[in-house]
Protein backbone atom coordinates (compact mmCIF):
# COMPACT_ATOMS: atom_id res chain seq x y z
CA UNK A 1 0.00 0.00 0.00
CA UNK A 2 1.67 3.19 -0.95
CA UNK A 3 1.90 6.64 1.01
CA UNK A 4 1.30 8.84 -1.80
CA UNK A 5 -1.04 11.32 -2.43
CA UNK A 6 -3.55 11.74 -6.01
CA UNK A 7 -1.15 14.63 -6.31
CA UNK A 8 2.05 12.95 -6.22
CA UNK A 9 0.53 10.31 -8.43
CA UNK A 10 -0.44 12.89 -11.30
CA UNK A 11 2.37 14.93 -10.95
CA UNK A 12 4.48 12.07 -11.83
CA UNK A 13 2.04 10.27 -14.77
CA UNK A 14 1.64 14.02 -15.90
CA UNK A 15 5.68 14.51 -16.17
CA UNK A 16 6.00 10.75 -17.84
CA UNK A 17 3.15 11.43 -20.60
CA UNK A 18 4.59 15.03 -21.67
CA UNK A 19 7.72 13.78 -21.89
CA UNK A 20 7.03 10.97 -24.27
CA UNK A 21 4.58 13.46 -26.19
CA UNK A 22 7.75 15.74 -26.72
CA UNK A 23 9.45 12.99 -28.09
CA UNK A 24 7.34 12.39 -30.47
CA UNK A 25 7.32 16.16 -31.92
CA UNK A 26 11.49 15.77 -31.42
CA UNK A 27 11.50 12.79 -33.27
CA UNK A 28 8.71 14.51 -36.13
CA UNK A 29 10.95 17.96 -36.37
CA UNK A 30 14.15 16.55 -36.09
CA UNK A 31 16.17 17.80 -32.58
CA UNK A 32 19.38 17.44 -32.16
CA UNK A 33 22.08 17.33 -29.55
CA UNK A 34 21.28 20.63 -28.11
CA UNK A 35 18.65 19.14 -26.48
CA UNK A 36 20.59 17.07 -24.44
CA UNK A 37 22.85 19.83 -22.84
CA UNK A 38 19.90 22.08 -22.34
CA UNK A 39 18.10 19.21 -20.61
CA UNK A 40 20.82 18.03 -19.01
CA UNK A 41 21.33 21.23 -17.70
CA UNK A 42 17.81 22.05 -16.20
CA UNK A 43 18.73 18.49 -14.56
CA UNK A 44 21.49 20.55 -13.00
CA UNK A 45 18.58 23.08 -11.87
CA UNK A 46 16.27 20.42 -10.74
CA UNK A 47 19.20 18.81 -8.05
CA UNK A 48 20.24 22.38 -7.18
CA UNK A 49 16.55 22.58 -6.22
CA UNK A 50 16.51 18.78 -4.20
CA UNK A 51 20.03 20.74 -2.73
CA UNK A 52 18.04 23.45 -1.37
CA UNK A 53 14.47 21.75 0.05
CA UNK A 54 17.24 19.40 2.11
CA UNK A 55 19.28 22.41 2.95
CA UNK A 56 16.22 24.44 4.45
CA UNK A 57 14.52 21.35 5.78
CA UNK A 58 17.31 20.29 7.61
CA UNK A 59 18.08 23.60 9.05
CA UNK A 60 14.48 23.48 11.13
CA UNK A 61 14.47 19.76 11.92
CA UNK A 62 18.16 19.02 12.92
CA UNK A 63 18.90 15.53 14.29
CA UNK A 64 19.17 12.07 12.49
CA UNK A 65 16.31 13.16 9.79
CA UNK A 66 19.13 16.07 8.85
CA UNK A 67 22.24 13.65 8.71
CA UNK A 68 20.51 11.11 6.16
CA UNK A 69 19.15 13.90 4.01
CA UNK A 70 22.36 15.39 3.88
CA UNK A 71 23.97 12.15 2.93
CA UNK A 72 21.38 11.76 0.30
CA UNK A 73 21.34 15.12 -1.08
CA UNK A 74 25.86 15.03 -1.30
CA UNK A 75 25.40 12.43 -3.43
CA UNK A 76 22.80 13.81 -5.87
CA UNK A 77 24.43 16.86 -5.90
CA UNK A 78 27.80 15.75 -7.01
CA UNK A 79 26.20 13.96 -9.65
CA UNK A 80 24.19 17.40 -10.91
CA UNK A 81 27.67 19.32 -10.31
CA UNK A 82 29.41 16.91 -12.43
CA UNK A 83 26.58 15.75 -14.87
CA UNK A 84 26.88 18.64 -17.68
CA UNK A 85 30.91 19.18 -18.01
CA UNK A 86 30.88 14.70 -17.93
CA UNK A 87 28.37 15.11 -20.95
CA UNK A 88 29.78 17.37 -23.04
CA UNK A 89 33.42 15.83 -22.62
CA UNK A 90 31.32 12.66 -24.54
CA UNK A 91 29.80 15.32 -27.00
CA UNK A 92 33.22 16.38 -27.44
CA UNK A 93 33.91 13.21 -28.31
CA UNK A 94 36.34 12.90 -25.36
CA UNK A 95 39.04 14.53 -25.99
CA UNK A 96 42.44 14.67 -23.59
CA UNK A 97 42.72 17.63 -21.00
CA UNK A 98 46.13 18.63 -20.66
CA UNK A 99 48.19 15.66 -19.03
CA UNK A 100 45.26 13.79 -18.39
CA UNK A 101 44.38 10.64 -21.09
CA UNK A 102 41.23 9.63 -22.33
CA UNK A 103 41.53 6.86 -20.06
CA UNK A 104 42.06 8.76 -16.75
CA UNK A 105 39.02 10.93 -17.36
CA UNK A 106 36.94 8.03 -18.00
CA UNK A 107 37.74 6.67 -14.76
CA UNK A 108 37.26 9.22 -12.36
CA UNK A 109 34.30 10.49 -14.34
CA UNK A 110 32.19 7.45 -13.95
CA UNK A 111 33.91 6.07 -10.66
CA UNK A 112 32.85 9.23 -9.29
CA UNK A 113 29.33 8.85 -10.57
CA UNK A 114 29.44 5.45 -8.95
CA UNK A 115 30.29 6.91 -5.68
CA UNK A 116 27.89 9.78 -6.05
CA UNK A 117 24.81 7.21 -5.73
CA UNK A 118 26.58 5.27 -3.19
CA UNK A 119 26.22 7.90 -0.76
CA UNK A 120 22.75 8.05 -1.92
CA UNK A 121 22.37 4.26 -1.07
CA UNK A 122 24.84 5.05 2.10
CA UNK A 123 22.30 7.48 3.46
CA UNK A 124 18.80 5.48 3.17
CA UNK A 125 20.66 2.83 4.40
CA UNK A 126 21.40 5.29 7.07
CA UNK A 127 17.13 5.82 6.70
CA UNK A 128 16.67 2.57 6.96
CA UNK A 129 18.95 1.55 10.26
CA UNK A 130 17.38 4.77 12.06
CA UNK A 131 13.69 3.66 11.30
CA UNK A 132 14.77 0.17 13.34
CA UNK A 133 15.52 2.05 16.96
CA UNK B 1 23.73 20.90 6.44
CA UNK B 2 27.09 19.21 6.72
CA UNK B 3 27.31 19.54 10.14
CA UNK B 4 24.67 16.63 10.96
CA UNK B 5 27.49 14.74 9.01
CA UNK B 6 29.30 12.27 11.87
CA UNK B 7 32.73 10.93 11.19
CA UNK B 8 31.74 7.84 9.81
CA UNK B 9 29.90 9.29 6.89
CA UNK B 10 33.01 12.01 6.48
CA UNK B 11 35.19 8.71 6.29
CA UNK B 12 33.59 7.04 3.68
CA UNK B 13 33.55 10.20 1.82
CA UNK B 14 37.34 10.21 2.26
CA UNK B 15 37.36 6.45 1.11
CA UNK B 16 35.67 7.40 -2.19
CA UNK B 17 37.76 10.10 -2.87
CA UNK B 18 40.91 7.98 -2.50
CA UNK B 19 38.89 5.10 -4.71
CA UNK B 20 38.10 7.43 -7.46
CA UNK B 21 41.93 8.67 -7.77
CA UNK B 22 43.27 5.81 -7.44
CA UNK B 23 40.52 4.78 -10.62
CA UNK B 24 42.01 7.57 -12.35
CA UNK B 25 45.63 6.19 -11.89
CA UNK B 26 44.37 3.09 -13.40
CA UNK B 27 42.62 4.84 -16.28
CA UNK B 28 45.95 5.72 -17.63
CA UNK B 29 47.27 2.01 -18.13
CA UNK B 30 46.29 -0.45 -20.27
CA UNK B 31 44.39 -2.13 -17.43
CA UNK B 32 41.61 0.16 -18.18
CA UNK B 33 40.71 -1.76 -21.25
CA UNK B 34 36.94 -0.72 -23.10
CA UNK B 35 35.21 -3.55 -21.35
CA UNK B 36 36.69 -2.61 -17.79
CA UNK B 37 35.49 1.03 -18.66
CA UNK B 38 31.86 -0.30 -19.48
CA UNK B 39 31.56 -2.15 -16.57
CA UNK B 40 32.28 0.94 -14.22
CA UNK B 41 29.90 3.24 -16.47
CA UNK B 42 27.40 0.82 -16.02
CA UNK B 43 28.06 -0.53 -12.32
CA UNK B 44 26.77 2.83 -11.47
CA UNK B 45 23.03 1.35 -11.08
CA UNK B 46 23.87 -0.76 -8.19
CA UNK B 47 24.43 1.69 -5.81
CA UNK B 48 21.09 3.21 -7.02
CA UNK B 49 19.42 -0.58 -6.60
CA UNK B 50 20.31 -0.56 -2.96
CA UNK B 51 19.36 2.84 -2.18
CA UNK B 52 15.38 1.27 -3.65
CA UNK B 53 15.82 -1.52 -1.25
CA UNK B 54 16.74 0.47 1.50
CA UNK B 55 13.98 2.88 0.82
CA UNK B 56 11.28 -0.09 0.23
CA UNK B 57 12.51 -1.24 4.03
CA UNK B 58 12.56 2.10 5.17
CA UNK B 59 8.80 2.60 3.99
CA UNK B 60 6.87 0.39 6.59
CA UNK B 61 9.34 1.44 9.70
CA UNK B 62 8.50 5.33 9.54
CA UNK B 63 5.41 5.19 7.65
CA UNK B 64 2.84 8.30 6.98
CA UNK B 65 4.31 11.12 5.61
CA UNK B 66 7.92 9.95 5.43
CA UNK B 67 7.11 6.86 3.52
CA UNK B 68 5.49 9.42 1.61
CA UNK B 69 7.91 11.05 0.25
CA UNK B 70 10.38 8.54 0.11
CA UNK B 71 8.16 6.94 -2.47
CA UNK B 72 8.21 10.12 -4.58
CA UNK B 73 12.18 9.93 -3.95
CA UNK B 74 12.25 6.47 -4.70
CA UNK B 75 9.68 7.09 -8.21
CA UNK B 76 12.65 9.04 -9.14
CA UNK B 77 15.37 6.80 -8.51
CA UNK B 78 13.40 4.20 -10.05
CA UNK B 79 12.91 6.38 -13.34
CA UNK B 80 16.80 6.96 -13.67
CA UNK B 81 17.57 3.21 -12.96
CA UNK B 82 15.83 1.43 -15.34
CA UNK B 83 16.25 3.84 -18.46
CA UNK B 84 20.12 4.48 -17.74
CA UNK B 85 21.77 1.14 -18.98
CA UNK B 86 19.40 1.91 -22.39
CA UNK B 87 20.24 5.11 -22.41
CA UNK B 88 24.21 5.02 -22.17
CA UNK B 89 23.89 1.81 -24.36
CA UNK B 90 22.79 3.97 -26.99
CA UNK B 91 25.03 6.56 -26.32
CA UNK B 92 27.77 4.27 -26.96
CA UNK B 93 26.52 2.66 -29.76
CA UNK B 94 26.91 6.33 -31.06
CA UNK B 95 30.53 6.58 -30.21
CA UNK B 96 31.60 3.38 -31.84
CA UNK B 97 28.96 3.49 -35.07
CA UNK B 98 30.42 7.47 -35.67
CA UNK B 99 26.49 8.82 -35.20
CA UNK B 100 23.14 8.01 -32.26
CA UNK B 101 21.77 5.03 -33.95
CA UNK B 102 17.75 4.99 -34.15
CA UNK B 103 15.83 2.49 -31.62
CA UNK B 104 12.64 0.41 -32.03
CA UNK B 105 11.54 2.87 -35.28
CA UNK B 106 12.09 5.94 -33.75
CA UNK B 107 14.95 8.53 -35.11
CA UNK B 108 17.66 9.41 -33.16
CA UNK B 109 15.99 12.98 -32.56
CA UNK B 110 13.10 11.06 -30.47
CA UNK B 111 15.72 9.12 -27.91
CA UNK B 112 17.30 12.31 -27.41
CA UNK B 113 14.57 13.82 -25.52
CA UNK B 114 12.92 10.96 -24.28
CA UNK B 115 16.15 9.70 -22.40
CA UNK B 116 16.93 12.77 -21.52
CA UNK B 117 13.57 14.24 -20.37
CA UNK B 118 12.94 11.05 -18.61
CA UNK B 119 16.38 11.54 -16.82
CA UNK B 120 14.91 15.08 -16.09
CA UNK B 121 11.64 14.18 -14.88
CA UNK B 122 13.41 11.71 -12.35
CA UNK B 123 14.95 13.95 -11.04
CA UNK B 124 11.95 16.54 -10.96
CA UNK B 125 10.39 13.57 -8.78
CA UNK B 126 13.02 13.44 -6.41
CA UNK B 127 13.55 17.49 -6.07
CA UNK B 128 9.39 17.35 -5.36
CA UNK B 129 10.17 14.61 -2.21
CA UNK B 130 12.37 16.84 -0.72
CA UNK B 131 10.10 19.56 -1.31
CA UNK B 132 7.86 17.70 0.59
CA UNK B 133 9.86 16.78 3.29
CA UNK B 134 11.15 20.81 3.73
CA UNK B 135 6.83 21.63 3.57
CA UNK B 136 6.55 19.39 6.61
CA UNK B 137 9.83 21.14 8.55
CA UNK B 138 7.54 24.08 8.61
CA UNK B 139 4.76 22.74 10.01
Amino acid sequence: MLNLEKRDSLFMAGSAIAVVLLSVIAGAVGASAIVELILDLLLTVSIFGSFYFVYKGVNVSGGQLARYMTMIVLGLGIYGVTLVPHAYWHILGRPTIGPLSVGTLSAIAHTMTVMAFLFVAYGFYLFYEGGKA
Amino acid sequence: MFEHLERNDWYLVGIATVITLVMGAVGATDLYTLQVGSIVEFSSVLPVFAGLVFIYLSRSLWGGSVARYLEVIGAGLAVHMILFIPHIQWHILGEVEGGLPPLAGQPPSFWYMFFHGMSLAAFLFIGYGFYLFQQETEE
